[in-house]
Parts: structure tokens; sequence; C-alpha cells
């Protein structure tokens, strides 16, 4: 039975098949931050192989089709992405539209199977029947958005929007950064490669037009326009892709406008600066939902639930730095560094401005390229493994600047860093540092609450060692006093030891038992934090000396 | 086989003048412009129509040159305009915006299908040897030297030039030195949007290109950016010469012939790899 | 007629959506040297960047004789007599030392004036600035600015990384400037040098002007200073 006309079922199935085009840039370039010009070329690629395997296995069904197109694209995605991994942003850009045109010229000379003798592709029954072809793709739209949504959540996908926001947060926190992102852009091309293989379903006979660059802009476009970073905004994607042509031949305009539209469109989605049409809804949504949610952690000092004590950490586990020397072309950093951190103690790192003392912390934790001299975390040596592996070993980080994942719940972020394999630490961290409503999205913790929650985040997995940069930052002088004395408790509660950097004293008063003092890459001084500030190298470090 | 390196070498200078466009532009003002073909597309498409229409050759280039540096102007105030805090790569995603809309606007105007241009160059032959060369390629590729000896010479040797070298480091700095960035980043948008349609005009009469073929030059010469790192116009001159001159080899080698168009890409993503394979990691922020 | 002044009124500054400095009044007088003192990042430079207007201000006023210049750009500040000489010797590496001078828009007498300060540039005018020692990238932005003639100066951390004689150097210029009726304001992280040659000093702490005072009584009592880091 014809419930709507023939034309209109057409028109429908494109709108599935162009949300999913949408749907495979919202993850690739929303979520992956790689901005992809060569959607449509994977599309391309799908659309052959249907083509191409069902012109020599004639009886296969669609469904296996799809299958094998979605595998091949995967395959290239991957492939691509694992190779272009050192290259990023613009120049990412560059190579994905010369791809592009690559593809285009391909298939411009190479031509569509079928398309020199004229025989269409018919999919096998019953989706033959443009009704059911229609239905099923939708099913598969909704499908793969469904399982978008499941990996989205899992470790994986949490690890590629980590990945965008900072790739050396994200191998800080364990992950592996260029498996991640080439598995990502993979997915992507994936998606596009079935859309291709609908593509294939519905025209019969595919021509390389539809596969333009320009194609491909136009959906990057659209997708911007759109906020196709979450279903809703591929759904509309969609529509707007189909009715917006559809609006334009009924008004007797030339429908080639219709790219121009949504250039327009993302002109100005960008210059607001606000994010695509759904994802401001969304986020609107959001906003309205968490109005009166709590948004910042607030430090109480109260006893903890539970203290162990401090000497049953595993001693064993202290970082040993031995001569550690960095040097950046001529740039001599760090000098013949020496220093342990126990796992029972805060030990402060301290020194004026440019004495080298983030230059220490990304030596330690694997992100200076080879430094001279040894490092161990227990026996075991550091220097040959990689940032992944030693977060994963036990030795964690945060950063100088902020580096918490806005596009995250505070839920996902602590799944991120290894709730799953602690889920009773976890809890123990969440109280510790009062952490908000796990549902609350990252974006809308003030920044203070960010660095919190990064601090928290290192706790939660078994750490052995962490290394805390400038915690305090854009802390208030009360609540950072608060957070010195959370610090200080730290290695008793979680059983680990901790590095600070911080350069407010007061700060390493209170949080620290132990001082040492860089200064030009040198150590000038070491011991028990009082004494230490008192040692009159260090004051002249500080103060600098008169005029001779 | 010469004939056909000789005639890829015309194609060749049209993907050097606008390589060492985006590879400047790039430099000065922190924009990688996909639509720099397209706005000398722009430019060279309304030159061949003013001289299909009657107006004479010189007077339809000039305009042709002014139109593509108007657009050039255009894009650059807007980008500056709205998008001077904005990422690089929000701003290159801009200029893809910007192209999308100028291909649509070229195909209003102009048609898709590829035409037969007449030479801005009177075209005579003479022989050298055995081969035969057309003033046309003379011309090419003495005004794609000319073009880079003298932004070489003027960034080397002049104040205004240092004053771009010095921008090109730091548009802060530079302005805290009392350089007026603004004026300098629209100038250089404005001159090299002329440049590009320069390249077209050169290039059109051999290429036979449609509106949107002779905009998405900018693909070989973003190819010779990549050559040169993005900031040596000596080597992206010469490898947008080199682009071509394979592609032109390439004609006459059955296999590739057909396909030579995909050398561009080749040459990215092979020279990527290369210069970015030390690059673990992201920008430190 | 008042004393030329450039006053800072309550402002309050953003960096990666973190408040840096709070509700910050100070003022600068034309012919002194102010210093600003405080702890690594304490908000220092990023008062200097406020008030250059490399960075926006989010609330309060930069007033300059009279006159508000909040909104105003970098650039147009340069030209109102702002010199900002920025942390980290930003040098144009890959411009020689004449070269770099030849930027700013002033006579080749102004030029020789900043020249004869500094009289190694000189020996060096035809190296690219990127081979300099930091000394002496140091000493060619401090040329690069006083040869603009600017009313005020606004310099932050000239000694850091230098070596004693260096700064000695450097803090004489800049008393020098002074006296010729340069107003000054000094970031710096060594104490007791900026001290010495100052007028007034405010010290800040968390973002937030802990204390105003006159530079010589600080330096009678070094325990006062003491607890600006301790």
């Amino acid at each position: 039975m014809q419930f709507v006309s023939s034309y209109w079922i057409h028109l429908l199935t494109t709108i599935a098949v162009s949300a999913l085009l949408a749907r495979s840039i919202g993850l690739v370039t929303g979520r992956l931050g790689i901005i992809s010009l060569c959607q449509l070329s994977f599309a391309a690629i799908g659309g052959w192989v249907v083509s191409w395997v069902s012109a020599n296995n004639p009886s296969i069904s669609f469904i296996l089709l799809v299958f094998i197109a979605a595998a091949s694209t995967f395959l290239v995605g991957f492939i691509i992405g694992a190779a272009t991994q050192h290259i990023r942003g613009v120049e990412l850009a560059v190579v994905t539209l010369g791809f592009a045109t690559a593809i285009d010229l391909l298939f411009k000379r190479q031509g569509f199977p079928g398309a020199s003798t004229g025989s269409s592709f018919i999919p096998n029954a019953p989706f033959n029947d443009p009704q059911i072809f229609f239905l099923l793709s939708w099913i598969f739209l909704l499908t793969a958005s469904l399982l978008l949504t499941l990996f989205n959540k899992t470790n994986l996908g949490l690890g590629i929007a980590a990945i965008k926001s900072s790739e050396r947060a994200a191998a800080a926190l364990g992950i592996n950064v260029g498996m991640s992102k080439s598995f990502g852009f993979a997915v992507g091309a994936t998606i596009s490669g079935s859309a291709g293989a609908f593509m294939a379903g519905q025209y019969g006979l595919l021509s390389n037009e539809l596969f333009t660059p320009l194609a491909s802009m136009i959906v990057l476009a659209t997708a911007v326009l759109t906020g196709a970073s979450i279903l809703s905004g591929a759904l509309l994607a969609g529509a707007f892709a189909v009715l917006v042509p559809e609006a334009l031949r009924r008004l007797g305009l030339p429908l080639d406008l219709t790219g121009a539209l949504f250039a327009i469109g993302a002109f100005d989605v960008l210059r607001r600066g606000q994010g695509g049409i759904a994802e401001q809804l969304q986020a609107k949504l959001q906003n309205h939902k968490f109005k009166d949610a709590v948004k910042t952690c607030e430090l109480k000092l109260g006893s903890p639930a539970k203290q162990k004590s401090a000497e049953n950490n595993n001693v064993s586990d202290a970082l040993f730095i031995r001569n550690l020397s960095v040097a950046f072309s001529k740039n001599q950093i760090l000098k013949e560094v020496n220093l342990t951190v126990s796992t029972t103690g805060v030990h402060a790192l301290i020194g004026p401005n440019g004495a080298g003392k983030t230059t220490l912390i990304d030596a330690v934790t694997g992100f200076v390229g080879s430094p001279d001299g040894n490092m161990f975390l227990g026996a075991q040596k550091l220097s040959k493994m990689s940032v992944r592996q030693r977060s994963n070993f036990g030795l964690k980080r945060t950063f100088q600047h902020t580096k918490a994942i806005d596009a995250l719940t505070i839920e996902e972020y602590l799944k991120l860093t290894g709730e799953a394999k602690n889920p009773h630490k976890a809890k123990i961290v969440q109280e510790f540092f009062n952490l908000p409503n796990q549902k609350l999205p990252i974006r809308l913790l003030d920044g203070a609450s960010k660095r919190i929650l990064e601090i928290a985040g290192t706790l939660i997995n078994e750490p052995k060692i962490i290394l805390l940069d400038e915690p305090a930052a854009g802390l208030n002088e009360e609540d950072s006093l608060i957070l010195a004395k959370k610090i200080q408790q730290i290695p008793q509660m979680f059983g680990c030891g901790i590095l600070i950097v911080e350069h407010n004293i007061n700060f390493v008063k209170f949080a620290a038992t132990e001082v040492t003092v860089l200064d030009g890459g040198q150590v000038i001084a070491h011991g028990d934090t009082s004494e230490t500030l008192e040692n009159e190298n260090v004051i002249q470090a500080y103060l600098g000396s008169g005029i001779e | 086989m010469i004939e056909s390196i000789i005639a890829g070498l015309i194609v060749g200078s049209g993907y050097a003048i606008i390589g060492v466009s985006l590879v400047l532009l790039n430099r000065f003002t922190g924009v990688l412009n996909f639509s720099q073909g397209a706005i000398g597309a722009m430019g060279a498409f309304t030159g061949y129509a003013l001289i299909a229409m009657g107006a004479p050759i010189f007077i339809a280039t000039l305009v042709g040159i002014v139109i593509a540096g108007l657009l050039g102007f255009f894009v650059g105030w807007v980008l500056t305009h709205f998008f001077a805090d904005s990422t690089t790569t929000v701003r290159a995603v801009i200029t893809i915006t910007v192209l999308i809309a100028l291909l649509t606007l070229g195909f209003r105007l102009f048609g898709d299908s590829p035409m037969l241009m007449p030479d801005v160059i009177p075209k005579t032959f003479f022989d050298v040897g055995s081969v035969r060369v057309s003033t046309t390629t003379v011309v090419a590729i003495g005004l794609t030297a000319v073009i880079s000896v003298c932004i070489s010479l003027f960034l080397k040797h002049s104040t205004l030039g240092s004053k771009y070298i010095a921008m090109s480091e730091s548009h802060i700095a530079a302005q805290l030195l009392g350089i007026n960035t603004l004026l300098l980043s629209l100038s250089a948008w404005l001159f090299l949007g002329m440049l590009s349609a320069i390249a077209g005009f050169l290039v059109a009469p051999t290429y036979n290109p449609s509106f949107a073929s002779l905009s998405l030059l900018v693909v070989p010469a973003l190819a010779a950016g990549v050559l040169g790192a993005f900031k040596n116009i000596w080597v992206v001159t010469t490898g947008g010469l080199l682009i071509g001159a394979v592609e032109g080899a390439g004609a006459r080698i059955n296999w590739l012939s057909e396909y030579r168009g995909m050398i561009p890409f080749i040459i990215i993503l092979i020279t990527l790899i290369w210069i970015r394979r030390k690059q673990v990691w992201d920008a430190v922020r | 007629m008042m004393r030329p002044s450039l006053n800072i009124e309550k402002i309050t500054l953003y960096r990666n959506n973190l408040t840096v400095c709070e509700d910050a009044t100070l003022t600068v007088h034309a012919g002194e040297i102010t210093v600003l003192l405080g702890p690594n990042g304490a908000g220092k430079s990023t008062l200097l960047d406020g008030i250059a207007g490399v960075i926006p201000t989010h609330n309060g006023r930069v007033m300059l004789n009279g006159e508000e210049i909040t909104k105003w750009t970098p650039f147009r500040r340069t030209n109102a007599g702002i010199g900002y000489v920025q942390q980290g010797r930003t040098v144009f590496k890959e411009l020689t030392v004449r070269e770099n001078l030849s930027l700013v828009d002033s006579s080749k007498n102004d030029v020789e004036e900043a020249l004869e300060l500094f009289p190694r540039l000189t020996e060096i005018r035809n190296t690219k600035a990127g081979f300099l020692s930091g000394g002496e990238q140091q000493m060619l932005v401090l040329a690069r600015t006083i040869a603009m003639k600017p009313k005020f100066m606004l310099i932050d951390e000239p000694s850091y990384g230098l070596a004693p004689k260096v700064v000695t150097l450097i803090m004489r210029v800049l008393k020098q400037l002074s006296e010729s009726g340069t107003g000054i304001l000094l970031v710096e992280q060594y104490a007791k040098r900026a001290l010495e040659i100052s007028k007034n000093t405010y010290v800040i702490q968390k973002g937030k002007i802990k204390l105003s005072e006159a530079s010589n009584l600080l330096l009678e009592n070094p325990d006062s200073l003491k607890f600006t880091y301790f």
C-alpha cells in the first residue's frame, strides 16, 4: 500500500543518507577535531564496492553488501588515519582535500561499475521495493546512531573527545592517541562508506558528480551549521540537504544555491562561535537543567571517612630522578637534577620563573624526547616507556593550564580516568573533593573546579606518584589553603606520593613536608619545608641581590 | 616528451604563483586560504568574459586582476573583522565556506563546462634545437621567476618587507612597535589576490579550465606550498614548476596519463608525513 | 598642570577563563619608576598585557593623562605613547638587529640615541636577532621601544635569565630613562635591584594588589618583602 508518493519516499530516503554523512562529519570534525574535506570520497568508495561486488555476485544480499562496503571504508579510513597521525590542523585538512580530488579523478576516469553498460545495480528483494528500502535506510541510520552513542561512552569514544581537547593530556590519562585518532577517523569513514552503499542502492547507477570535493565541502558546511556531532543535528542536516533544494525548486530558483546557503549558514555559526543549531539547543537545555545545580567543588576540610596510615604505603614505589639533564637545542634547561619523591608525603618543587620545573615534570612523564640521566618508579626504569605506559604504570600528572574536557560530563571524565576498575576509589575521590553532580557537563564547571577535577582524576586508577603542576592556579586564597591541606592528606588517603610545582609559598607550607628548590635548572636546596624556606640561598634566588 | 614537459611548465607556473600567494598569506595573516584559487579564477574568468564581449585584451586583463584583488581584500577584511581571535582551523573552515560561495557564484556566472580561452599574451613559436617553444611558455616561466625574485628582494631589502616579516613572527609584537598590522594584512590580501588572477590568465589558455577546475588549482598549489614547508618561497616556486613538469611528462606515460592529477595528493601526503614525522605531540597550550 | 600619569582603575582581567587579576588599581607617574612585585603566577604579566591592550579588560578602566583608553587596540596605545616590552624577549628572529630597529617609525636620531644606551648593539647590527645571546636580545627589545620615545614604558622582567652584569646595565638605563621624563612600570621577580632604582612599589599576590609603599621604606625593612613571597 502506498502511503506517500514515491517521490517523497525517495526524498525521505535521501534524508537518511544525508544524515548519515552529516553524522560522520559530526564524529570526525565535531568530536575528534579533524577538518575532513573528503567524507564523500569515502561514500564513493562505499558505493563503488557495492556496485562492484554485486556486479560479480548478483545474488548477494543488500544488507551484506552494506557491511562489505562499511568494512572496506573502515580499512581505508584506518590506513589514512594511521599514516597521517602526526599531521594536524589545517595541514590535515589539506591532506583530506588532496585525497578528495584524487578520488574524484579516479572515479571520473574509472567510472562506477555498470555505468558504461548502463546496467543499474538493483538491491535484492525485498529491498528493491523503495518503501522497504526507505525503511531499511532509516533503521540503519538509527541503529548506527545508537551504536555511535554507545561507542562515545566507551573509553575509546571518550578518549577521542579527550584527544580533541589536548593530545598531551589524553596521553597522560593513558590513552593511545595514535590508535584512537586512526580508529575515530576510520569509524567516520565507515559511516560515510555505508551512506555511499545506500546511495548505490537508491540510485542504481552512481555518477562521480555526486562525490566531488565541492560536495564534501558542502556536507562539512551543513554539518557545521546544524551541529551534527549529535543525532538531532545530523537529522537536521539531512532534512536541510533535501528540503532546501526542494524548496528552491518549487520557488523556481536554481538548486545550486543550496551549497551557498549552507556555506553562509556555517559562516554565521562560526562567527558566533556557539556551535551549530542542534548543539546550541542542547547546550541551552543543559544550562536550563543544571540552572540551580552546584557547579563548583566546594572544598571542605572535615575529617576523611577512613584514614589509612601512610606507613602502609608501598615505600618501594618511590620516584627516583638521578642526574637528569635536559637541553633544547643549545639551551640547558635542567642540569644533573637529583630528586626523590617518596610515596608517603608531599614534595614541593619551587623556584623562580624559568627554573625548569615544568620541564622536569614533562621529562618524568615522558614528554621530553630522550633526556640524559635515569628515572625510576620503584625498580622500574622509566626512560624507555611511552607517556601512556608511564601513566598506566601509576605515574599521573596534571598540567599548568587546565585540560579538562569540556565535551564530557564529570561522570564520563572519571570513567576515562579508570573509574570502572576502581568504582570504590572513585566514590572516595568524589567525596574527598566534594565534586558536583555526576551528570554535570564539565563546560559548566568554573575554572578552578576544573583543575580540582583533574587532580581528582589522577587519584582514581591506583596511582603510585602524581605530579601536580600549579594546582592552586585560579583558586582564591582561602580555597587554595584548603586545597593545600587536602593535598597534604592524599598520601595517607590514597597511598601515593605527590610532587607539586607551586609558586604560592603559603600553599607549599601547608601542603608539603619536603621541598626542593630549582634555580637555573639546578637544585640549589633541598630538605624539610620550613628549614628550606628559611635558607639564605633560597631567599636570594627569589629576591635577587642588590646592585654590586 | 620535452614538449609535454614544457606545456606542463605553463600550468606549473600557475601552481607556483598561487602557491607563493598561499604561503605568503599564511605567513603574514595566519590564514590558510582554500579559496585563493577561486579568487584568481574569478578575476581571470571576468577578464575572459570581457574579452568575449569585445573589450581590449589589456583592459580586460587589468580589470580581471583588479577584481581578484578586491575580492581578496574583501575576504581578508571579513576574516580580520570577524575572526581575528579564532583558531587557524576555524579560519581555514571559513575560507572553505568562501570557496563554496565563490564556486556557486562562478557556476551561475560562467557555467561549468571547460572553455577555450584566448591567449592574453600573443602566441608565437620558435625552435630551440629540436624543441618547439611558445612565447607563452617563456612568459609564464619568466613571470613566475620575476614575481618570486621581486617578492624576495622586497622582503629582504625594504623596511616594509621587514615589517611583513616581523608580522609573520608575531602580530602582537609588531603592533607594540607601532606597526599597523591590519593595514598590512589587508594590503597583502589585495596584492596576493591580484597575483592569483595573473596565475589564472597564464594557465587558462593551456588548461582550458572550467571555473571549478581553475579554482581547484589550489590543490597542486597547496602541494607546492607543502614542499616549501609553507615558508620558503623559492622551494614553493620551484616545487610548483616541477609538479607542472612532472604532470606534463606524465601525460606521455600510458599508465599514468589519465591519473596524473593524483600526483599533487601523493606529494602532499608524503611530504607532510615526512615533515611531521617527529611531531609526536600537538602544540603546548 | 598635572603631572602626566597612567592610571589603572580597578581592572579585572581573565586568562583561560580564570580570573588572573582582580580590581587592581595603580598609578604610574612620568619621570618615575614604579615597581610591580609578586611571586610567579600572581598576575603581573597579565596586568601589563591588560594595560597595553594585548588582552581585553573585563572590568575597570585604563586612563592615560585623564583620557580613557580601555577599549583601544594595542597599536593605538603604542602610538599614544605607551611602550610595552613584553616578557620573553620578543625579537624578530629572522631580522637583523638593524632591521629590528628599523621597524619603529622614528627618526634616525632617535634610533641612534637608543643605540648609544647599548653600545654592544652597534657592534652586532648585521646579525640576525635569532642568533643573539639572551642579554643582547633583551637590549634589542628595550632599544626598539626606547627609540619610539614612549611617554610610558611597561617592562616585564628584563632581568629574566640574564647575567648580573647585564642586569646592572639594564637597570642603569632604566634609571636614566626615568630621569629624562619617562614613566616606567617595571615588573620584576628579583626585588632588591628594582627597589633600588624605583620610587614606588606595588605588591601583587593572587591577582590582587596587596601593598603599595614607597620603595625606600621597603628596602629599609626587607622583612616586609619576605612576606610577599613567603
